[in-house]
Order: structure tokens, then sequence, then C-alpha cells
């Protein structure tokens, strides 16, 4: 049976992280796991590589100790939520891992994770025109010709009028 | 994990939560990005509880075909999603069609602010209510909800005060209170405040005007301007003009014992 204090992730490379359960008790996924199969060796995050896990619980550690409550709604606007310099780590990311930790956040189940990628996310979309997201999120699948070529619904224009 | 994540692996309701921390005009730039974008951003109710156009989006020169098209996009989900209208200051373009196009749309709708619309009469209002009213009409439409209408403009000069009367505002509440499945007389219930048109002192004429007007309250310091005159109230109605003088005659006063007290 495992140490009941620590917990073993392992990647879908099959790296192994050993990390004190306490860190991720935001983790919905982690915490059901530990309740339903905690007397298995480890669990397996299958769907995130070990660079993002590594990151993932970088962010459990550093908010480990945090009392704040736990956040049901990563997208619930009563929720204040102010920028923490302990994840400015996030912040300077490229796009592509932004989007990985994003996901990954999304599979540990983890709202405070999913809304920090989430606002980051928004805050570089923020702004930018159609053309410039695609090419910021794999422009491969985010093709143009998805777009209706009839789209009535008008693009707003960099100067604050709507053209057809 | 795939290393070369797209936007559109993360699932829907992560990419609209990242929307949900977008303003209006960055939701409508990401939904123009690829068609699946589209649908799911127009599909997903929680973005969509409140629409605040000019705000939101800065522009102050709206027409009905931009609200339209639009409003055109949402799917039945997004359209049942949404309680509240703000197309207030959306210039002159906005008209019955846009009013007829979200009361037609959105059936859940509680607020609508068209607000300093100026081309949103108090008579056109009636016109498109009774043609939305017709026992006729089918499907019925009902917007059970529905408890607010904004029309007031809080610039009360002669140019941007709508004027009615009283049947106009007594047509416009009987038939949002029959659109609402209210009782459409008092004697059937009680007084069925939707919309904020007001009567004049003596009753004669309806205004889509702000309800504190300076010279409606008592709050003689706001009354004027800078140099005490009143602006442009005796022009909508006589009894109105009344009331200005008073208070005009109040900040005289004011200020005269201001003085004498060497405040």
């Amino acid at each position: 049976m495992s140490d009941p204090a620590n917990i073993t992730l392992v990647t879908m490379d099959g790296t192994t992280f050993t990390v004190p359960s306490a860190y991720l008790h935001r983790s919905k996924l982690v915490q059901d796991w530990l309740r339903s199969e905690g007397d298995k060796q480890a669990m397996e995050v299958k769907h995130v590589t070990p660079f993002v896990l590594q990151g993932v619980l970088n962010f459990c550690e550093i908010h480990a100790e945090d009392t704040s409550e736990p956040l049901a709604d990563p997208a619930d606007p009563t929720k204040p939520f102010e920028a923490d310099p302990r994840d400015d780590a996030f912040r300077g990311m490229p796009d592509d891992q932004l989007l990985q930790f994003t996901m990954a956040a999304d599979i540990l189940q983890i709202p405070e994770l999913v809304r920090l990628t989430a606002q980051e996310m928004a805050s570089r979309i923020d702004g930018k025109s159609p053309d410039q997201i695609r090419a910021m999120f794999n422009p491969d699948d985010l093709a143009e010709e998805d777009v209706d070529s009839d789209n009535e619904m008008g693009e707003v224009g960099e100067e604050g009028a709507i053209s057809k | 994990m795939d290393t070369s994540t797209c936007l559109l692996s993360i699932p829907p309701e992560i990419i609209t939560t990242i929307a949900s921390y977008l303003p209006l005009t960055s939701v409508l730039q990401l939904a123009a990005t690829n068609r699946c974008l589209r649908e799911l951003i127009f599909d997903a109710s929680a973005l969509w509880k409140e629409l605040c156009l000019v705000r939101e989006c800065r522009i102050y020169d709206f027409s009905d075909e931009h609200v339209g098209s639009l409003i055109r996009n949402f799917s039945l989900n997004a359209c049942n999603a949404v309680r509240q209208v703000d197309l207030s200051n959306a210039g002159p373009n906005i008209t019955n069609q846009t009013l007829e196009l979200i009361l037609t749309h959105f059936p859940n709708i509680h607020t609508l602010r068209l607000n300093r619309c100026v081309n949103l009469t108090p008579s056109s209002i009636v016109e498109l209510l009774v043609s939305l009213t017709e026992p006729s009409r089918a499907p019925r439409l009902h917007l059970p909800h529905l408890t607010h209408l904004y029309l007031q403009d809080d610039r009360r000069d002669a140019a941007h005060i709508a004027l009615g009367n009283k049947v106009t505002l007594a047509t416009i509440r009987m038939r949002l209170a029959q659109l609402a499945g209210r009782p459409t007389s008092p004697s059937e219930g009680d007084a069925f405040e939707i919309c904020d048109l007001e009567l004049c002192d003596c009753h004669t004429r309806t205004y889509a005007s702000c309800a504190n007007p300076s010279v409606m309250g008592a709050t003689p310091s706001t009354a004027g301007d800078a140099y005490g005159n009143i602006v442009g109230l005796s022009i909508a109605c006589a009894c109105w003009a009344i009331r200005a003088y008073s208070v005009s005659a109040a900040i005289a006063r004011q200020n005269s014992v201001a003085r004498c007290a060497g405040v």
C-alpha cells in the first residue's frame, strides 16, 4: 500500500512524481482517486507531459498552504481575483505551453489553476483580431476556411466601428 | 498530451470560461476565428445573460442591422439565457426593428434598457406593441419575466424629451403587461409599473424623461446650470415651467441667504 502522506503521479511517458498529498488538496480528480483507489501504488495522469505536470505541481506546492475557500466555479464573477506574483511563471510562458497547462488544470480539476490560465489566455486574446488569434493558437487547426464566408455577424473594427 | 495543442482541443466549458473574462468586442473576435468557436460561443448561455452592447463595445453608432446580425448568431440556448439587454446610447439608428427582434428572440428577458435611443418614441413603441399583442398573432408572444423597460433620457432639454400623452402611456403599460401575462388594469390587481415613462404634473403629457428631474424633485442646487438658469424645461410642459420657476426662485433665495451669512 502506498504512503498515505504522499502520492505518486505517473505521466503519459511513465515519468513518476511523488509529492505530499496535501499539495493536491485542491485537485478534485486526485481527491476522488485517493478516496476510491488510494490503496494503489500510483495514479496515472495519461494525457499530461512531465514538463506540464512539474509546472502544475509547482503551482500546487506554492498554493498548498493558501487558506482561501476552494473555488467552485473558475468563471464565478462574484469571486474577486488578484494577480499573485507567485504565479508569474504562468504569465511569461509561450502560448502553446499555456494551452497545455490549461488542459492539465482541467484534467486534474484544479479550479484555481483553471481560473489563472483562463484569465491569462483571455488577456492574450483581448484586443487581437481573428487572424492574430489564429496565429497564436495552432493556425493549422484554426483554419480560416472554417469561418462562413457569409458570416453576417460583422467584425468589430479596431477603430471601434462595426464593419460588415 | 499532444504538445501541439490547439485552442479547439480545450473542453468547451474552458473556452467559455476564457471568453467570460473577455469584453464583448473580444468575444466577437474570438468567435470570428473559426466556425466551431463561433458555434460554441454563441451557444454558451453563461456568456449572454447580460447584453450591454454600447457600454462593452464602446461603439455609439449601432444600427438595426448590427444588432440583427449579432442576435441571429445566437443559438436557442443562448436566446433563452438572455435576461438583460442594454442598448442605451446606441444612437439614432436603432428603431422598432431592433425592439421587435429583442422582444421576439429573448423569451426570458426581464430588463430592456433603451435610454437615449431617440428614434424609439412612445408612439412608435405603441405601434409595435399593438402589433405584437394582436390576438391573431401566432405563435402568441409571451414574456413572463419582463419587468422593466427603460426609456428615460437624463438630458432634459426640448430635443431629448420624448413626448407622448396619457393614452400612449396607458397603452404601453397595458400591452407590456399583456406580454408579461399580468393584470392589464389596476382593477385586476396591483398597478403594473413596467415602464419608466411618466406623466407631467398636470397629467396632460407623457415623458420618457428622468424620473427625478431637478424641477420635479426638491433639490434646488441641482436644478439649474452654473448661472442659475433652468435648461429648456419650460418647453416640455407648462406645469413643469411653473415648477422650474419655483425651484429657480428657491435657488436664488438660497444663494441670497448664503451671501448674507458670509458663506
